[in-house]
């Protein structure tokens, strides 16, 4: 049996709109046990364990500004497994199997949709998840 | 997730005063057009408002809806609440300055006469905004470019060769909000206390029940202000004028679906590294 | 009949025209004229009536409270209509202040407005076949209070 780990990505829309790096527009934080590496950052590592729950969730800066998780890939796997027209109506929520080697990472790549446009894709590609070496 | 929707109304309040209804003189304008709102510049909005539901049929989200309502002849809602008082400050401080050099001047026999210098003396014009509910405060009138109105002593300098300075009006307020999604429970207004100091600190908010998915229609209750003038005394008072105006929200039907497996929570899709 | 200031609100929606890399709908005008002749109010193409000797403000108004956007200049035939910027006093807001220099009478005198929206440091502007425009022939001032 495993806990529940949630992992937020903050988006400033407007600034990745305009063209600010993902360093200067997007932060993530988790609010597992043990905590993670590079907290407030693009790069976030997060710690988990087999059987745990992960929930990821995407919160705006300005309030006012559509943002949604498009998808969210697995470098090792690709996916997504869903699409939907309306990003808005997708929820990020899944168990961590019990193949995953401890200490490796996994990196994967969350898809944002802000707004509708030729703009409006923001890729992320640096965060991971690992299995810590039991000690 | 709780998405907001900011709503902004703009009325003609000249048009609007001269037709006597809102109608035709009111500009909707909100950020969802991408989304499927339509009507958007015109006085027939109608707002698209995911309605997402969970696997249980229970409410996935809400909406929140933030009014913001403002005329085409006030000033940019964006300059601090008081500003009017900020402008006649600096405009008091001036004269004295003003006053304090024809006086250092007179002492070293300047020929500017006081005579000249109180026909070119300004002063704020004040005027009195009365409230829907009858209530009276102050404020100072001021042009589209931030200047105080002046009450100057010498009024034969007023329009002559320059465009005549338009009086910036105090924006339109937002009275009530009713009709059928109100009635219904689809909506739930209220007025909220706000630090942005907008229309006196105080803004219209809306939490939209998602559940229900049908176009709904509310209406806006809005206070337009009349600018009144006592031909004997000069005082300008701020007369309120209630009028209404529909608009619509477009609830859709979505299910939220899991991203990874479309159905229920399931085993991250993860292989080998 | 003398000479009017007149306002005009140019209203944007910030992450709409980042989002699309264009302003093409995502611009809407406003002005205060439309008891004196203009038209096309809550749209781009915006045309006001104006006389000479006419005085017009533009500000500008982002749809998200929290998005910047601010006028960088208006392009307008200088020969009607003269412009410079302006702030309102002790603070960072601007408007444009544009002076009627001749009457256009019935000729449609279009004009574009380069915005700075966000933090993007490229202006933005209006395609040709959506610019507002000034004409001649406004009939009624609003009035000035009684």
């Amino acid at each position: 049996m495993g806990g529940t780990i949630n992992i937020v990505l903050a988006v400033d829309v407007i600034a990745a709109l305009s063209g600010q790096t993902q360093e200067q527009s997007v932060l993530m934080m988790d609010d597992g046990p043990r905590t993670a590496e590079n907290p407030g950052t693009p790069h976030l590592i997060t710690y988990c364990w087999p059987g745990w729950q992960l929930n990821w969730a995407i919160r705006q800066i300005d309030l006012q500004t559509p943002a949604a998780i498009k998808s969210i890939r697995f470098q090792s796997l690709g996916g997504p497994l869903m699409t939907a027209a309306d990003a808005s109506t997708l929820v990020w929520s899944g168990i961590v199997p019990a193949c995953l080697i401890p200490g490796e990472l996994y990196r994967y790549q969350i898809a944002v949709e802000m707004a509708r446009g030729i703009n409006s894709m923001l890729f992320i590609n640096t965060p991971a998840l690992v299995v810590p070496l039991a000690v | 997730m709780t998405q907001q929707l900011g709503i902004v109304v703009i009325v003609d309040v000249d048009a609007a005063l001269q037709a006597g209804t809102l109608e035709g003189c009111t500009y909707f304008f909100e950020n969802a057009g991408p989304f499927g709102s339509t009507g958007m510049g015109t006085d027939r909005l109608v707002s698209a408002i995911n309605g997402t539901y969970w696997a249980d049929g229970s409410q996935a989200s809400e909406q929140v809806l933030n009014f913001v309502v403002t005329g085409v002849k006030s000033l940019p809602i964006t300059l601090p609440k008081d500003y009017a008082h900020i402008r006649a400050r600096q405009q008091e401080l001036q004269t004295l300055a003003a006053a304090r050099t024809l006086a250092a001047d007179d002492a070293a026999a300047n020929n500017e006469s006081p005579v000249n210098f109180f026909a070119r003396l300004r002063t704020p014009q004040y005027s009195t905004i009365r409230s829907p509910s009858g209530q009276r405060s102050e404020t100072i009138l001021l042009d589209y470019l931030g200047q105080p109105v002046s009450a100057t002593f010498d009024t034969s300098e007023l329009p002559s060769r320059r465009a005549e300075a338009g009086v910036a009006q105090i924006p339109p307020i937002i009275t009530d909000i009713t009709g059928e999604a109100v009635e219904k429970g689809i909506i739930y207004p209220a007025q909220y206390g706000s630090p942005d100091l907008v229309n006196g600190g105080w803004y219209w908010s809306a939490t939209v029940a998602t559940f229900s998915p049908r176009v709904w229609s509310y209406t806006l209750h809005i206070a337009l202000y009349r600018l009144v003038q006592d031909l004997t005394t000069h005082q300008a008072t701020w007369e309120p004028v209630q009028m209404s105006i529909d608009a619509k929200l477009n609830i859709l039907n979505r299910p939220m679906r899991n991203g990874f497996t479309g159905g229920g929570t399931g085993l991250l899709p993860i292989g080998m590294p | 009949m003398s000479a009017i200031q007149m306002p005009i609100i140019v209203v944007v929606d910030v992450v709409a025209a980042l989002a699309t890399e264009s302003v093409d709908g995502a611009v809407w005008l406003v002005d205060s004229n439309k008891i004196g002749g203009s038209t096309g109010q809550g749209t781009s193409r915006l045309q006001t009536a104006i006389r000479k000797g006419d005085e017009l403000v533009w500000t500008v108004m982002s749809l998200e409270c929290e998005a910047f956007a601010a006028i960088h200049t208006i392009d307008i035939d200088s020969a009607y209509c003269e412009v410079k910027q302006g702030f309102y006093p002790g603070t960072d807001i601007g408007y444009w202040l544009g002076t009627i220099k001749k009457d256009p009478g019935e000729l449609l005198v279009p004009y574009n407005i380069e915005l700075i929206l966000g933090s993007r440091t490229a202006h933005m502007s209006l395609s040709p076949s959506n610019l507002p425009a000034i004409t001649g022939g406004r009939t009624e001032g609003p009035r000035r209070p009684q």
